[in-house]
């Protein structure tokens, strides 16, 4: 029988730190997603992966099993890629490594290669429109839409009501269109 | 490269014509839908891994040498009180001693003489 998160924590606190193994195996993936939604460059979401686990198993002995485990580190994962990205914006321009494996991988005709990019650069538009929206619509967008958390999950994470979550997540929306409209406007001219 | 230039006006003339709403939500969601399709890297675990290793081995460490430390403190306090107390006790236990063997030899020093004829008359 699987372990439940608390049995496993139990087991950390008690010493048995490579039980955290399974930890970081479980919900890496979910870590990524936000990190990446918020980041929007592969590298840095790695990064913010580890700095989220490592500030986990340091102050594992704080985690109260108030709220769930899962909540507990996507809190964590919020402010350190939120925290990475302050750090990063004023010294570095956003990187795509993934999408630019993409469009090596589609160099074969010159029809593929226009495609190519053209997804690039709506790509670029998406992250740049991402990045300018404020922290808080940022985290609340990228829960909602990026790890399918309920409006109530959001809200938990966040540590703010669903109603706020709510009219975050509609001027989140509103802003991206707000900043997309323009943006391909810019290229179209 | 002028025709990819053409034509990626085209295709965003052709994105900008409708953008509606809804044009805008489905490119959103398509973006949004094509990060997701991005895995994490197997080698983020072994980093944090080894990561935690060592922040681990550091505590052990620092534990290690806290034990060390409070043992060597320990000793050092064991035989400063076990000194102190014997200290204490000599200075208290060999003064009655001395008083009294003082007291003793002045008594004995005075009266010896009436012991010594007494002993003397009874033998006799």
């Amino acid at each position: 029988m699987a372990k439940t998160d608390k049995e496993i924590v139990e087991e950390i606190l008690n010493g048995n730190a490579s039980s955290f193994e399974s930890i970081v195996e479980k919900y890496q993936q979910m870590i990524f997603l936000a990190a990446i939604g918020i980041l929007q460059n592969v590298e840095d979401a790695e990064d913010a992966v580890q700095e989220t686990f490592v500030n986990a198993f340091v102050n594992l002995s704080s985690f109260r099993n108030e709220s769930s485990l899962t909540t507990w580190l996507y809190r964590i994962a919020i402010n350190k890629s939120l925290e990475l990205k302050r750090k990063r914006s004023k010294t570095e321009a956003f990187k795509v490594v993934k999408g630019d494996e993409i469009i090596n991988n589609e160099q074969v005709c010159p029809s593929s290669i226009e495609g190519s990019i053209i997804t690039k650069e709506k790509r670029e538009i998406f992250q740049n429109a991402i990045s300018k929206l404020p922290g808080n619509q940022r985290a609340a967008i990228i829960l909602s839409r990026y790890n399918e958390l309920s409006n109530r999950e959001v809200s938990e994470v966040l540590k703010i009501s669903e109603k706020a979550v709510e009219s975050l997540l509609h001027r989140a929306k509103e802003n991206l269109k707000k900043i997309i409209k323009p943006m391909l406007k810019s290229i179209h001219h | 490269m002028k025709y990819w230039r053409d034509n990626k006006s085209k295709r965003n003339s052709q994105l900008l014509d409708g953008a509606t709403d809804e044009i805008l939500e489905s490119f959103i969601s398509q973006m949004i839908e094509e990060q997701k399709q991005i895995t994490v890297s197997p080698f983020v675990k072994t980093r944090i891994m080894s990561r935690v290793e060592e922040i681990n081995n550091r505590y052990e460490n620092k534990m290690k040498l806290y034990l060390r430390v409070a043992y060597y403190l320990c000793f050092a306090v064991t035989i400063l009180s076990s000194v102190y107390l014997g200290r204490s006790l000599g200075e208290s236990y060999p003064m009655s001693v001395e008083t009294n063997m003082y007291e003793h030899s002045i008594s004995s020093s005075f009266y010896d003489d009436g012991f010594e004829n007494k002993f003397l008359i009874q033998t006799r």
